[in-house]
């Protein structure tokens, strides 16, 4: 080959040099591997398998043509090829992020639906409660109204022990004044009979009060009641006697004194007229016996013809049947 | 020199010359062609890191790209086609690095507010509730 030959070999091998290989301390081919570790650090990453494809596949191809550059193109080569495995490692962490960030939106679902079930619950707590409450205030106010019921059964039986207990009272009172009754005209009977029995007995008369006076100008007027005298009789019941014997005491044996019977219109006029008569007989015979002079004495039966009061009703009749002692 | 001896050599000479330019043109392309594709590519792909430095922080691989784009464009307007087409394709690697690193930065924000969002919200809803009780 001679010259020519070894020149051209010479000239091959140093544009091959130039061309292909590179020295093992080049920057460029440090750089190259440092890059080719950060890119097979991120595929051989768990947490980032299968994040960002689409770009650790450019950096891969970036890096590959980084090998396989010329010189002059390798700066360009390798700036490329550092921007994309950069990119690479960004998109990575993008997505591990964004897929937490979707995390934590389900996070806050979970803790809003946790905090809603909690309230339902608390509400529930509080309706129990409440209903509870509701029904205790029920069952007390049921309980306070059965026991006034049964307190007014109670003051009803009371009060109707005392009304009972009043009337037995009353019943009680009533037989007692009619005991005393009885017994008073069980005594005056006996006083009677006793009087009958002995006649001037002054200690047993005395002790009836003289009848009942008014004044009428200067006379005074004393009534006899109607009872008197039984009923359609004539003869003076005993007490009368004695208050008659008092009025003799009262105005003494010189009076003169008119002695008028009357009676209500019950009955004929005839009837009444000659009972009246008979009446007023019968007051001058005890005025007599008390100590009055006969003379002094004048009896008329006046009949119903002088009524004091209206003979309608029982009471205005008790009232005309009456005997009047005039003192002049 | 005999006649044959000068044909030997202008012959190696350009074999030679042959040779090398077929080496060291080997993978080139005599890139004649504007690179208009390219630059549209680059253009693009800054625009987008622009608009997502607003959301997350982007630093100095924007800057690169701008920088990038702009030795391109001058590169076209001197008619340096390949210098352009290499530089388009720099700046535009430089705006994706940009730009994923915004994204980056966007995502680790959104996450930081979430934690802290959920936080309060345990506390709040979770934890005061029981306590007023």
């Amino acid at each position: 080959m001679g010259r020519a030959g070894w020149l051209a070999t010479a000239l091959l091998g140093l544009g091959l040099a130039a061309g292909l290989a590179w020295a093992a301390d080049d920057p460029a081919r440090v750089e190259a591997a440092q890059l080719d570790a950060r890119l097979a650090a991120l595929d051989a990453d768990p947490a980032l398998a299968e994040r960002a494809g689409l770009e650790r596949w450019k950096a891969r191809q970036s890096l590959a043509a980084v090998a396989v550059a010329r010189s002059r193109d390798r700066g360009h080569a390798l700036y490329l090829a550092r921007a994309r495995v950069a990119a690479a490692e960004q998109a990575a962490q993008a997505e591990v992020l964004q897929q937490q960030s979707a995390q934590l939106d389900r996070e806050r679902d979970q803790i809003e639906l946790e905090a809603s079930r909690r309230q339902a619950q608390a509400a529930q707590r509080e309706a129990d409660r409440l209903r509870r409450q509701a029904l205790a205030q029920e069952e007390e106010a049921q309980r306070l109204a059965e026991a006034a019921a049964a307190e007014r059964v109670q003051l009803e039986e009371s009060s109707a022990n005392a009304d009972a207990a009043a009337e037995q009272a009353l019943k009680l009172a009533d037989a007692r004044a009619e005991e005393t009754r009885l017994a008073r005209k069980e005594a005056e009977l006996a006083s009677a009979l006793a009087a009958d029995a002995g006649k001037g007995n002054a200690s047993a008369s005395t002790k009836a009060p003289p009848p009942p006076a008014r004044s009428a100008g200067k006379r005074t007027v004393y009534t006899l009641p109607g009872t008197a005298f039984a009923s359609g009789g004539a003869t003076l019941a005993p007490s009368a006697n004695a208050s008659l014997r008092s009025l003799f005491n009262a105005i003494g044996a010189k009076k003169t004194l008119r002695v008028e019977a009357h009676t209500d219109n019950q009955g004929p006029d005839a009837a009444n007229l000659a009972l009246s008569q008979q009446r007023a007989e019968a007051v001058k015979r005890a005025l007599v016996a008390a100590g009055i002079g006969a003379a002094r004495i004048r009896a008329v039966g006046k009949g119903e013809a002088s009524p004091v009061v209206d003979n309608a009703s029982a009471e205005g009749r008790a009232r005309n049947r009456r005997v009047e002692i005039v003192v002049e | 020199m005999t006649l044959s001896a000068a044909k030997c050599h202008r012959t190696t000479a350009c074999l030679l010359l042959a040779a090398t330019l077929a080496i060291g043109g080997a993978g080139t392309a005599f890139a004649a062609d504007p690179p208009d594709a390219q630059m549209a590519a680059a253009g693009a792909a800054v625009a987008a890191a622009e608009r997502a430095q607003a959301r997350g922080d982007a630093g100095m691989a924007l800057a690169e790209a701008r920088s990038r784009l702009a030795q391109a464009q001058d590169a076209m307007a001197r008619r340096k086609y390949r210098d352009a087409a290499r530089l388009a394709e720099e700046a535009q690697a430089s705006a994706e690095l940009a730009l994923a690193q915004a994204r980056h930065s966007a995502a680790r924000i959104e996450v930081e507010e979430k934690q802290a969002r959920n936080a309060e919200l345990r506390r709040q809803l979770l934890v005061l509730p029981t306590e007023s009780r």
